[in-house]
C-alpha cells in the first residue's frame, strides 16, 4: 500500500513539474532555445518516471564479504543466465556487515569469511533471526611480503608476534634489519577476524597497522612497500605470484611448512584456510533455495569458485549442506 | 625606492602564480581523467551492463540510476524549495522568527554529507520502513540539497525589482497573485538554474547514498523506487577501494568518472551560460 | 497566456481570492518551516542513537581515551582522540595550503589580473567546484599518493598528507569566491583616496583593501574549514585510515567521517558500537554548527559595515 502511495505523490509532483514548465514555455519572454531544453528535460523525466514506477523486483538481496565479492557477483551473473526470473542484487562490505544486515532484516543472504560469532548469534535470536550456515567453498589465506625480503617460511607464533606488535624488525625472525611495515583488513572484514581468532590467539592487532579497503589493495601496498607484509584471500596472491613473495606456513616448530597451493588447501596441510559462508534467515525456500542449491552444485557455482581460484567442496560436505534446504 | 618596485613585482609574481596554481590544478586532474578514459567510452559502454566481474562490459545500470536519483530528488526538492523560498523572501517578516528560519537553512547547508547519510539509514530506511531504496536514497540527498535550491531561488526572487510587486498590488492583486503572475515568471528561470547545480551536486554526492541504499550490482535494472540501485559515485568508490582486481577494472573506473564528470561538468555548464543570459537579459 | 482555474460568479470573486491568499500564506509558511523540521530531525535522530552510548557504554574513556578498537574481542574501546586528531591534523594541513594560496588567488582575481583573465578563471573554479568529491578522493588514492611516495619516500603513501593537499584543493573554491567578493566590494572610495594620497597599488591592496574586507575574508576561510572537516570521501580514501595518535603527517590518519563511513554498514541496530557512531556523529555535527554559526556571525558583521 506504502507502493502505491508513494506512487501517486510521485505522479502529482511530476504533473506540478511539468505545469510548471508549460507555464514557462507559454510566457512569451522566454526563448526558442529554452523552450527545447525544457521539453527535453522532461522527456528525461518521463522516462526515468517509467523507469522507476514497477513493483520492486529484487528478489533476493545479498551482501556480506569483500573476499567473495567477486565470486558472488559471477554467481549471480551465471545464474540469471539460466534463471532469468531471479534478480539478485549484490555489495560488498566486510562479513561483518553482511551479517548485520542479516540481523537486521535488511537482506535474503549474507556473505561471510568467518564463521559468525556468538554474540552475533545471540543478537540475530534476539530479533527473532535464526542464521542458517552454508559452506560454500574453501578458501586459503597468504602470507606475502614484499620480494626484498628474503625469508621463505613463517609459523604461527612468529605470525602472531608481528600482527600484535611484539616482533617489530624483520631480523628477528630471520630477515633483513629493517622495520617491518604491517597491512591487514578493516574491522568489518571476515578475513581479518578469522585471521585474529584463528592465527592470533584473540590478541588484539597493533594499533599501527595499515586497515586497507580489500585483499586487491593488500597486494598493491606490499609490492610498493620493501617492509611490508600482508594477508590475503590466495587468488589474490597467485594473481601476481610473480611480484610478491608468498611464504610457506607451519602451525608450530617442528611441523613442516607449506605453501597454499590448491592441493595443499585441499588436503588440510596448509594450515591458515577457511570455508567461505553464506548465511540465510532460517532455513531457505523459493527462489532463495533454488539459488542455493545452484551455488551448491558441481557444474554450477562450484565450477565458478574453481575458475576463481577457490576451491570447490568435497562431494560429502555438499550433501550435508543441501540437507539444509527445504 | 627600486628596492621598493622589486619586492612589489615580487609579491605580483606570486599572486599570479597562485592563479596559476588553480589552473594547474585543474588541468591535471582533467587531463588524468579524460586520458585514462577516452578510450573507453563507446556507445556499448554505455549502454550494456558490467559483465565478468566488472572487468568488461559497460555501466549502463550505474548511468540510468544516477539519473532516475537526480530526477526522484528534484522531484522532492525542487517545490519545497521554491515555496520555501518565496516564504522567506515574499511573505516572511524581520524578526526572530525569520531568523531562526534562516538559522536553519544556513546550518542545513553546513552539515556534512556522512551524518546526512546517518539521517537517512536512521529515518528513512529504518524508522520509515523504506529499506534499502532508491526513495531512501532520493529524500536524503533532497534534504541535503535544499539549502541550495533556496539560495538560488531567493536570489531569483529578490533580483525582481520592488516596482513590479507595488505596481501589482497597487492595482488591487492580493500578494499571492502579485507573486505568482509578476514575480514568479520572471524569477522562474533562475530558479531553475540554480536547481541544477543542486542537481550536479546531488549527482555527485557518494556517502549519503552507501548507506541508503547503493549496491555493487544488480542483475537487472531496477524497476520500483522501492529497490535498491547502482550509481555512478557508488561503483566509483566501491571498484576504486575494494575491488578484486584492480588493473583489470581501471578501465571501467576511469569510464564511469569520465561519464559522470561529463554529467556534472554539462550541468554545472547549462548553469553558468544560463545564469549569465537570464542576467544580461533582466537588467532592470 | 492567461490560466483562469475559478469560473466564479462575480459576487464570490472577491472573497474567494481574499481566502485563496489567506490560506496560501498559511501554506507557504509551512513550507518556509520545512528547513527548521529538517535540522531539528537532524539532530533529534544523533541524540536519540547517540546518547545511549553514554549511558550503555564508557562517557569518559570516549573523550579520553586514546583507542578506537570497538570489535576487539577482549576489551572494546571507544576512544574518539585518535580520530579528533586525524580530522584536526588534515583539516590544519590543508588550511596552511588553501589560505594563502586562496587569498592570494582573491586578491589576484579581484585586483591585478586583465578581465579576461578574470572572466576565464572565474568558470574553471566554479568548475573545481563541481567535481565530486569521489573523483577527487580516486585522484588522490591513484596519483598523489605516487607523487608523496616518490617524494617524500615515507612508509605509507595514504597519509595525513595526501588527504591535506586534495582536501586544500576542495577548499579553494569556497575561500576564493568568497574573498574575492568581500575585496570587491570595498568601496572604490577608499582605494582611489589612498592611491590619491600617493601609496603604490601593493601598499593600497595591503594595507587598506584587506583590513577592508577582513571579516569577509575569514568568513570565507571559516566555511572553507567547515567544509574540509565535513568532508567524507576524499578524506576516505586518501588517508590511510589508521586509528593511531600521531604528530607525523607522513603517517595514516583516521578522520571522524571516515570512521562513520567505514563501520556504519557493519553494525547491528542498537549495539554499543551502533550508538558509538551515532556519538561521533554528534560531536561532528556540533563542531561544524559551532563553526557555521561563528562564520554566520562575522559575515553578517561585514555586511553591516558596507
Amino acid at each position: 500500500m506504502l507502493n502505491d502511495f508513494c506512487f501517486i505523490r510521485s505522479i502529482k509532483s511530476l504533473f506540478k513539474i511539468l505545469f510548471t514548465s508549460v507555464l514557462i514555455i507559454g510566457e512569451d519572454q522566454v526563448k526558442g532555445e529554452i523552450k527545447l531544453v525544457i521539453i527535453i528535460v522532461a522527456i528525461l523525466l518521463l522516462i526515468a518516471f517509467f523507469a522507476t514506477s514497477g513493483p520492486s523486483r529484487i528478489k533476493i538481496k545479498q551482501k556480506g564479504s569483500d573476499t567473495m565479492l567477486e565470486l558472488v557477483q559471477i554467481w549471480a551473473e551465471e545464474y540469471v543466465k539460466i534463471n532469468d526470473n531471479a534478480t539478485i542484487s549484490v555489495s560488498g562490505g566486510g562479513s561483518g556487515t553482511g551479517i548485520a544486515q542479516l540481523i537486521n532484516g535488511q537482506i535474503d543472504i549474507a556473505d561471510a569469511s568467518r564463521p559468525i560469532k556468538s554474540h552475533e548469534s545471540i543478537q540475530a535470536k534476539s530479533q527473532g533471526v535464526i542464521p542458517v550456515e552454508f559452506r560454500t567453498c574453501l578458501d586459503g589465506i597468504a602470507i606475502i611480503t614484499n620480494k626484498n625480503i628474503d625469508i621463505s617460511e613463517i609459523s604461527f607464533s612468529q605470525l602472531r608476534g608481528i600482527y600484535n606488535g611484539t616482533i617489530l624488525n624483520w631480523d628477528d625472525i630471520g630477515g633483513p634489519s629493517l622495520k617491518i611495515t604491517v597491512y591487514g583488513r578493516q574491522s568489518n572484514s571476515g578475513t581479518y577476524v578469522f585471521l585474529q581468532e584463528y592465527v592470533l590467539d584473540n590478541n588484539d592487532y597493533r594499533t599501527d597497522m595499515q586497515p586497507l579497503n580489500g585483499n586487491a589493495q593488500i597486494v598493491d601496498a606490499v609490492i610498493g612497500d620493501n617492509e611490508g607484509i600482508g594477508y590475503v584471500g590466495v587468488s589474490y596472491a597467485e594473481n601476481r605470484a610473480d611480484e610478491l613473495n608468498i611464504l610457506k606456513v607451519k602451525e608450530e616448530d617442528p611441523m613442516m611448512a607449506f605453501l597454499p597451493t590448491i592441493e595443499n588447501i585441499a588436503s588440510g596441510d596448509y594450515p591458515i584456510s577457511r570455508y567461505l559462508y553464506i548465511y540465510t534467515k532460517g532455513n531457505p525456500t523459493g527462489e532463495i533455495a533454488r539459488y542455493i542449491q545452484w551455488i551448491l552444485d558441481k557444474d554450477g557455482g562450484q565450477k565458478v569458485a574453481e575458475e576463481l581460484g577457490f576451491i570447490p567442496l568435497p562431494q560429502n560436505i555438499i550433501d550435508e549442506e543441501l540437507e539444509k534446504i527445504i | 625606492m627600486k628596492w621598493k618596485k622589486i619586492k612589489e613585482h615580487i609579491i605580483y609574481s606570486l599572486l599570479r602564480l597562485s592563479g596559476l596554481f588553480i589552473v594547474c590544478a585543474l588541468a591535471i586532474l582533467l587531463l588524468y581523467i579524460i586520458s585514462g578514459g577516452i578510450g573507453k567510452i563507446s556507445w556499448e559502454f554505455l549502454t550494456s551492463f558490467p559483465t565478468n566481474g566488472m572487468m568488461s562490459g559497460g555501466i549502463f545500470p550505474m548511468i540510468i540510476g544516477t539519473l532516475s536519483l537526480m530526477v526522484l530528488t528534484m522531484v522532492i526538492a525542487l517545490p519545497i524549495g521554491i515555496f520555501s523560498a518565496i516564504y522567506l523572501v515574499e511573505y516572511a517578516k524581520p524578526g526572530r522568527f525569520t531568523d531562526a528560519i534562516r538559522l536553519a537553512v544556513h546550518n542545513l547547508a553546513g552539515v556534512p554529507s556522512i551524518v546526512y547519510g546517518l539521517l537517512g539509514l536512521g529515518f528513512f530506511v529504518v524508522f520509515l520502513g523504506f529499506g534499502l531504496s532508491l526513495i531512501s536514497a532520493a529524500f536524503t540527498l533532497a534534504i541535503m540539497v535544499l539549502p541550495i535550491v533556496i539560495a538560488s531561488a531567493q536570489e531569483a526572487l529578490r533580483a525582481v525589482p520592488q516596482n513590479m510587486r507595488e505596481g501589482a498590488l497597487a492595482l488591487g492583486s492580493t500578494k499571492w497573485e502579485t507573486t505568482r503572475h509578476h514575480v514568479l515568471p520572471y524569477a522562474l528561470p533562475g530558479m531553475l538554474t540554480g536547481s541544477i547545480l543542486a542537481l550536479s551536486r546531488a549527482a555527485g554526492e557518494t556517502a549519503p547514498i552507501i548507506m541508503t541504499g547503493a549496491a555493487f550490482y544488480i542483475t537487472h535494472l531496477s524497476s520500483s523506487i522501492f529497490d535498491e540501485f547502482m550509481a555512478l559515485p557508488y561503483s566509483i568508490y566501491t571498484l576504486a577501494t575494494q575491488s578484486s582486481n584492480v588493473e583489470a577494472t581501471r578501465p571501467t573506473v576511469f569510464g564511469a568518472i569520465l561519464v559522470l564528470l561529463l554529467i556534472v561538468l554539462c550541468m554545472n555548464l547549462v548553469a553558468i551560460i544560463a545564469r549569465n543570459y537570464y542576467r544580461k537579459k533582466y537588467r532592470w | 497566456m492567461k490560466l483562469k482555474i475559478f469560473n466564479l460568479p462575480k459576487y464570490d470573486y472577491k472573497r474567494i481570492r481574499h481566502i485563496k491568499d489567506k490560506t496560501i500564506k498559511k501554506v507557504l509558511l509551512a513550507f518556509g518551516l520545512t528547513a527548521v523540521v529538517f535540522i531539528i530531525l537532524i539532530l533529534a535522530f544523533l541524540l536519540i542513537e547517540g546518547l545511549p552510548f553514554f549511558f550503555k557504554g564508557d562517557g569518559i574513556d570516549f573523550f579520553t581515551g586514546d583507542i578506537w578498537d570497538p570489535s576487539s574481542p577482549n576489551v572494546p574501546r571507544y576512544g574518539i582522540l585518535p580520530m579528533v586528531l586525524g580530522t584536526f591534523l588534515v583539516t590544519l594541513g590543508a588550511i596552511a595550503i588553501a589560505v594563502p594560496v586562496g587569498i592570494g588567488c582573491s586578491i589576484y582575481l579581484a585586483e591585478i589580473a586583465h578581465p579576461k583573465i578574470r572572466e576565464t578563471l572565474k568558470p574553471l573554479i566554479e568548475i573545481l567546484a563541481g567535481i565530486p568529491s569521489v573523483v577527487y578522493g580516486f585522484f588522490a588514492l591513484v596519483i598523489l599518493s605516487a607523487w608523496i611516495d616518490d617524494f617524500f619516500h615515507s612508509t605509507t603513501r595514504l597519509n595525513a598528507l595526501t588527504g591535506s593537499i586534495m582536501l586544500a584543493v576542495m577548499m579553494l573554491p569556497i575561500i576564493i569566491s568568497l574573498s574575492e567578493d568581500a575585496i570587491r566590494s570595498v568601496p572604490r572610495e577608499m582605494k582611489e583616496a589612498s592611491l590619491a594620497l600617493g601609496l603604490s597599488k601593493w601598499d593600497t591592496i595591503r594595507g587598506v583593501v584587506l583590513p577592508a574586507a577582513l571579516s569577509g575574508i575569514t568568513a570565507a576561510v571559516i566555511l572553507g574549514v567547515a567544509r574540509a572537516i565535513g568532508e567524507t570521501m576524499t578524506v576516505l580514501m586518501a588517508t590511510g585510515n589508521a586509528p593511531v595518535i600521531s604528530f607525523d603527517m607522513l603517517t595514516s590518519m583516521r578522520t571522524m567521517t571516515a570512521t562513520i563511513a567505514i563501520e556504519m554498514g557493519e553494525v547491528p541496530f542498537g549495539s554499543i558500537h551502533y550508538h558509538a557512531l551515532f556519538a561521533v556523529g554528534i560531536v561532528l555535527f556540533a563542531i561544524t554548527f559551532v563553526i557555521n554559526f561563528i562564520a554566520g556571525r562575522v559575515m553578517k558583521r561585514f555586511r553591516e559595515k558596507y
